[in-house]
């Protein structure tokens, strides 16, 4: 291909141009390491490590009668069961080290395209981390997040996570907002219900799915498959939009949907 | 839904262990010139240039240590800044008006070279955004196809047709001013 005329066109930059960014960046504010959140939120890994599991599952994976409704503008995905093969038997690697990377609120505002809103107040006990954090490099083009409020009891922590909906659509050249939806794992029936946050419509879900009872959760590889349950008592979850944020509050700790909705009205 | 397996162990590494002065060196003058591929103007790629650096160096602890993720990494970033300048520009200026802006006339004084690139450029203002975004990719950042299908997320094969056909064009057009 002749391209010549393209490429005779490559300058260098201006060195005093050069010199002088690399002398601003160089002495702008020192940005902090990777959290080891690992050691301190053993729940959330532990959630985490298990959401891949259903991930390198996913090949062998069964939908039940799954169905979408739409409550309050949201769609919610409801299955009444979840069968999963067992991944240990399908050769996939299973467990990965995953390490949070996180920033604080202000850095991440620098970083992340998307404006979010971060609440203000917490149910008793619990405590801001006041970081942002992310499994994925938090760059620009990240779309989601997640922060978390600390309780009395370190393995139950208060999670919001963040996802922006709006995306670049190469096609059309134009941004475009996703319709909101409830991404991951869906909801067995009768566990969810329409709320409001600050008079919006909202979706308060009660219970989650018993993700840690696989029997290769610890190391079972007698069993080919199993059927997750849903346990209405494992968590109190509350799915709401602001802007073109999807934002979801998740707690296995004792708080009431009152306090978790208080929650999502202080976000500023 | 999709299997993704995350190897992250070992992926991240203290911003100690990253040659900055180095990377700086080897990325400034690709991410300069793809913004001028871009944007076709010399002090808005200064800028644009800026900000990506600025804003990689305060996230520089996430990079990691094998260039190429690096260069995916840092083009995304110039990427997402060129595309939300754009985005602004949209505001007060219509896409299809941005060709007409540029009058390779009223720089006829100027040296040749910067008369040949406002001529180029003229002719690159009338191409889509993709196809703009890709010769920028090529001719700007020195990236590969490969390397332009990662960030585009188009097939490797898709960006070589485009590119071609779009190189075939900006010749032809090329020739054909410089003929009048």
């Amino acid at each position: 291909m002749n391209d010549e005329f393209l490429t005779q066109f490559f300058e260098a930059p201006r060195a005093e141009f050069a010199d002088t960014l690399y002398e601003r960046i160089s002495q702008g504010p020192q940005p902090r390491f990777p959290g080891t959140i690992a050691t301190k939120l053993t729940f959330r890994n532990a959630a985490v490590a298990f959401l891949f599991m259903l991930l390198v599952a996913a090949c062998v994976y069964v939908v039940v009668e799954k169905h979408w409704n739409k409550v309050g503008g949201i769609w919610v995905g409801v299955q009444s069961t979840i069968k999963v093969d067992n991944p240990l038997l399908s050769g996939e690697p299973l467990v990965m080290e995953i390490q949070p990377e996180c920033f604080r609120i202000d850095e991440a505002r620098e970083i992340l395209r998307f404006r979010f809103k971060v609440p203000a107040w917490a149910p008793d006990g619990f405590t801001f981390s006041d970081e942002i954090c992310s499994h994925e490099d938090l760059s620009p083009a990240s779309d989601s997040a997640f922060l978390d409020w600390e309780g009395a009891d370190k393995n139950t922590p208060l999670i919001l996570d963040l996802r922006n909906l709006e995306w670049f659509n190469m096609a059309t050249q134009k941004y475009e907002v996703l319709p909101p939806s409830i991404i991951g794992a869906p909801v067995a029936p009768g566990n969810y219900e329409e709320v409001q946050v600050h008079g919006q419509p909202a979706i308060l879900v009660r219970g989650d799915w018993n993700w840690e009872e696989a029997p290769w959760a610890t190391g079972e590889t007698s069993v080919e498959e199993y059927e997750y349950k849903w346990d209405k008592k494992r968590a109190l979850q509350l799915y709401w939009v602001d802007g073109e944020v999807m934002y979801h509050l998740y707690t296995r700790a004792n708080v009431s949907p009152e306090d978790l909705i208080k929650m999502a009205e202080s976000a500023q | 839904m999709t299997t993704r397996t995350h190897t992250l162990k070992g992926a991240y590494t203290l911003a100690e262990e990253t040659d900055w002065e180095a990377a700086y060196q080897e990325y400034l003058p690709r991410i300069y010139n793809f913004f001028r591929y871009r944007v076709g103007d010399r002090t808005l790629a200064e800028d644009l240039t800026a900000t990506t650096f600025e804003k990689a160096w305060r996230g520089r602890a996430r990079f990691r240590r094998d260039l190429s993720a690096f260069s995916t990494w840092l083009f995304t970033i110039a990427r997402n800044i060129a595309i939300d300048h754009f985005r602004r520009r949209e505001q007060d200026i219509p896409l299809e008006m941005v060709g007409e802006r540029a009058d390779p006339a009223s720089l006829e004084e100027t040296v040749q070279r910067n008369h040949d690139f406002a001529r180029l450029n003229a002719l690159l203002s009338q191409l889509t955004v993709r196809e703009r975004e890709l010769v920028a990719f090529k001719y700007g950042a020195g990236l590969n196809n490969r390397e332009i299908a990662r960030l585009t997320r188009l097939s490797e094969t898709n960006v070589g047709v485009i590119l071609f056909r779009v190189v075939e064009k900006l010749r032809i057009e090329m020739e054909v001013k410089h003929e009048r």
